[in-house]
């Protein structure tokens, strides 16, 4: 009896797939030249306008469901961090652009490594660029055990992790953090942004070494 | 692809990136009937809502080149752009993730003189258990079972080996029988229906 009914599924699932197969037609004799305008005027919307999304939800007829995934793209963001040993303000690692191959929204992992000497501030900066003004964005940085935070606030020196919300202005927006690595050895720090949806984290790996080996 | 057309499709890529409209056609050019083939099942045959949503999908595509990275193929990339531009049209138009119900009636359409509207029932029933499906699993059916694509044309729009393939679709198939099989009382309507 149980073969029986999933032989008649099997059935079913066969008919309902043999039956809605997609139709093969040739493409309409307009569709290049119609696909070669609307590039054209897109191409120039984007190099002449600064995106906003009440526009490109007209273009492109989007929906909710895509918004996060917009708001990622017009924000373009380029997320990185370079870190800064001591006062030497020498920059270790670029910034990375943080755009995926992927249009959906995922965590993104941007890995930044470089050594540092134990025991020393280092100062790291995120820096996130954007295309437009973004409010409410929820902020995270969370260390490792073996590094601390440098404050003078004892509240904050004892944490391991840091939070608050805040926003990003148009243009290039730089988050500086001052730690210190007490132990040798590799040493990791997650800063995450949050924002309508969309998740973005950077992880910045310190590599601390005594001072003749930094 | 060899080496020579993967040189061109680099050198076409970045020439998109930097606005070049020209470069992003002749990129896309060759995917046009494959994509096609795809709008219109999602137009449900209607050829200028399916050209008018492909086009759409491609100028998301040109866009959002910025962001492809080369760490899948252009193909495989193209293809995410455009299912997923596509999802929410399914979404409408097909409705929401289904319990089967009425499946047995209207599976067999010979079965009642109202083919067009059994035919329609049947449209959304499947969409209904393909958008219940995880997408990776989707993915293969569509392009495999629906579009006809070979095994390995859908690895190229994947981006995974045919292996994975094969055994993504065995298993879609299995989770598709096994929402039909749910259904007891909907399997016996559709035995009266065809046997």
């Amino acid at each position: 009896m149980k073969d029986e009914r999933k032989n008649q599924a099997e059935r079913l699932v066969a008919n309902l797939l043999s039956q809605e197969k997609f139709p093969v037609r040739p493409l309409p004799d307009d569709f290049e030249a119609t696909l070669h305008r609307r590039l054209i005027e897109a191409a120039e919307t984007a190099a002449h306008q600064p995106p906003s999304f009440v526009r490109w939800s007209a273009l492109l007829r989007l929906t909710a469901a895509a918004f996060s995934f917009i708001m990622v793209f017009l924000v373009g963001f380029m997320v990185g961090s370079t870190v800064q040993k001591g006062k030497t303000d020498e920059q270790t690692s670029d910034a990375c652009d943080l755009s995926n191959d992927s249009p959906t929204p995922t965590d993104h992992l941007v890995a930044a490594k470089t050594v540092v000497r134990r025991g020393e501030p280092v100062t790291i900066r995120l820096v996130y660029d954007s295309a437009q003004d973004i409010g409410k964005v929820r902020f995270m940085v969370v260390l490792d055990s073996g590094i601390r935070f440098r404050s003078n606030n004892p509240e904050i020196a004892t944490r391991t992790e840091l939070s608050w919300e805040g926003s990003l202005h148009a243009g290039r927006n730089e988050i500086p953090i001052v730690v210190t690595v007490d132990e040798a050895g590799e040493r990791t720090i997650r800063a995450h942004a949050q924002f309508n949806g969309t998740f973005l984290e950077q992880k910045v790996i310190l590599v601390a070494r005594e001072d003749n080996h930094a | 692809m060899g080496e020579e057309q993967q040189h061109d499709e680099r050198a076409l890529i970045d020439a998109a990136r930097r606005g070049d409209v020209g470069a992003f056609e002749a990129l896309v050019r060759r995917h046009h009937h494959t994509l096609y083939r795809f709008a219109l099942g999602i137009a449900r045959g209607n050829e200028a809502a399916a050209a008018d949503l492909l086009q759409e999908a491609l100028v998301k595509a040109f866009l959002n080149i910025g962001r492809f990275e080369g760490r899948s193929s252009f193909s495989s990339w193209l293809w995410r752009i455009i299912r997923n531009e596509y999802t929410d049209e399914i979404r409408r138009s097909h409705g929401e993730p289904c319990s089967l119900e009425e499946v047995g009636e209207i599976a067999d359409p010979a079965a009642t003189p109202e083919e067009g509207s059994f035919a329609e029932e049947r449209r959304q029933i499947l969409w209904r258990m393909l958008t219940a499906l995880p997408q990776i699993f989707a993915d293969v059916v569509i392009l495999i079972e629906l579009m006809g694509l070979s095994y390995e044309e859908a690895a190229q729009y994947l981006g995974i080996p045919i292996g994975s393939v094969r055994s993504r679709l065995a298993r879609a198939r299995e989770r598709l029988v096994a929402m039909a099989q749910k259904e007891r009382e909907l399997s016996k309507g559709f035995l009266r229906h065809t046997q």
